[in-house]
């Protein structure tokens, strides 16, 4: 799915997001958007990098624009900071966990 | 790029002294009032209620308020801003740090962004399948970067969905005019904290004809005055009198909807979870999760002579003992 960009000047652009449910992509989609080999990002899956809810070997796993942005920070950190596949589940498990503890914080310090 | 600071302390018009508990209370009582379904003037109610959101997520945290702290010292020193803004990373950086993008409509003021914003620079992806074949080439190709911003999202918005415009100014990249893009971004019913709404292709440009990076768009529930939110689930702290927990009541509970009424049973225990079901968020599968009122027992702060005797009488005559354990 694509965003329609409706009205385009040099200075100024509209560009409206497809209305209803969030996105969701196929794993062929998602692996085009982010320019990598679908063998890839099913690995990525298998590894567990990108959460267990898209590791269930008996479901074709679909991928949210938040998967989408999991994959390019991967890449991102593999190409650019030298980050091994041995490393990548431990950063995105710290990762997972920054944001579960966060989230609790939050909650915790109540509304 | 001028950055109006934001007095945070006038804002919850609470003095800089005020203590964590007391921050909170003005917070809530501000939110109360100026929550965008309650505000007569919706398009204000919604800016100030954004307004106090902001501020309460700087001084409601502990390390965001010390820091804050120091930075209003200087502030008010006239020294501070350049050395403070060289120190700290720049708003939606991007590693390489040649530009400096400026949101509008994120529900978030550039004195946030600049200083508060916990998200990380945007960065350069693999690329989309052209910057892959330019590669291929051998030309030099370099896909753009993404690029990140966070986006207050009030607990209403997430769970009925809602459209909001976002504004992206771009630096001038070698001479180039800088340009102003203004999104029409919908935000699906069922956002949760920390999804990222993608925009794509309008992150940076790419070089050599490469492809552009794309926009994230990450969610950020405000704090809404009475409800929690854990997952799926909401919670309410209902406050109760003691003879209300000890006789059973009922109680008037806030919602995302309309308020809705739960029973309190006769004996129940500071702590306990009423669940109201299916007044929570909605889950993926298009069920709701659940609201629970977490019942609080309030002790009046002082009493009458009339309610002081009373007391004394059912001290005597109850053998109730809290701590039979010990």
């Amino acid at each position: 799915m694509t965003n329609f960009v409706f009205y385009q000047n040099p200075t100024v652009t509209l560009v409206c997001v497809p209305a209803g449910t969030p996105a969701l992509y196929s794993l062929h989609a998602a692996a085009h958007l982010c320019g990598m080999h679908p063998d890839l990002v099913r690995h990525y899956c298998e590894l567990g990098l990108l959460g267990p809810e898209r590791a269930d070997p008996g479901r074709e796993p679909l991928f949210d624009d938040t998967a989408l942005y999991e994959l390019r920070r991967i890449e991102h950190y593999q190409r650019h900071y030298g980050v091994n596949r041995q490393t990548l589940p431990v950063l995105c498990e710290l990762w997972r966990e920054v944001d579960r503890l966060q989230a609790e914080v939050r909650f915790l310090r109540g509304p | 790029m001028a950055v109006k600071f934001q007095d945070y302390y006038e804002t919850l018009g609470v003095p800089r002294t005020a203590s964590a508990d007391e921050i909170k209370q003005a917070f809530r009582k501000l939110a109360r009032l100026h929550h965008p379904d309650v505000a007569k003037n919706k398009v204000a109610g919604e800016a100030k209620f954004k307004e106090i959101n902001e501020a309460y997520e700087v001084l409601g945290d502990p390390d965001k308020r010390k820091k804050y702290d120091e930075l209003g010292a200087d502030w008010q020193d006239g020294a501070g801003h350049a050395a403070a803004r060289g120190g700290s990373r720049g708003r939606a950086r991007a590693p390489g740090g040649e530009s400096d993008f400026e949101f509008g409509g994120t529900g978030f003021s550039d004195f946030f962004e600049s200083f508060f914003s916990g998200r990380q620079g945007g960065f350069a992806s693999a690329g989309g399948p052209r910057a892959r074949g330019h590669e291929d080439d051998g030309d030099f190709a370099q896909p753009g970067r993404d690029i990140e911003a966070d986006l207050l999202v009030t607990l209403e918005e997430a769970f009925r969905g809602s459209t909001r415009k976002v504004t992206l100014r771009r630096p001038g990249m070698d001479g180039a005019e800088e340009r102003t893009n203004t999104y029409q971004v919908k935000i699906p019913a069922g956002m949760r904290e920390g999804q990222r709404i993608r925009l794509a292709g309008q992150g940076g440009p790419g070089l050599g004809g490469a492809a552009a990076g794309d926009l994230y768009l990450r969610v950020r529930f405000a704090r809404h005055p009475d409800l929690n939110v854990k997952d799926d689930d909401l919670y309410f702290d209902l406050d109760l009198a003691p003879w209300e927990a000890v006789l059973g009541t009922k109680a008037k509970i806030p919602t995302l909807g309309a308020p809705t009424t739960v029973r309190v049973a006769p004996g129940t225990a500071a702590g306990t979870q009423l669940r109201v079901r299916g007044q929570g968020l909605t889950r993926e599968d298009g069920s709701r999760g659940d609201l629970y009122a977490v019942v609080r027992i309030q002790v009046p702060a002082t009493v009458t002579k009339d309610e002081q005797l009373l007391w004394e009488k059912l001290a005597a005559a109850s053998a109730f003992n809290p701590r039979k354990s010990s």
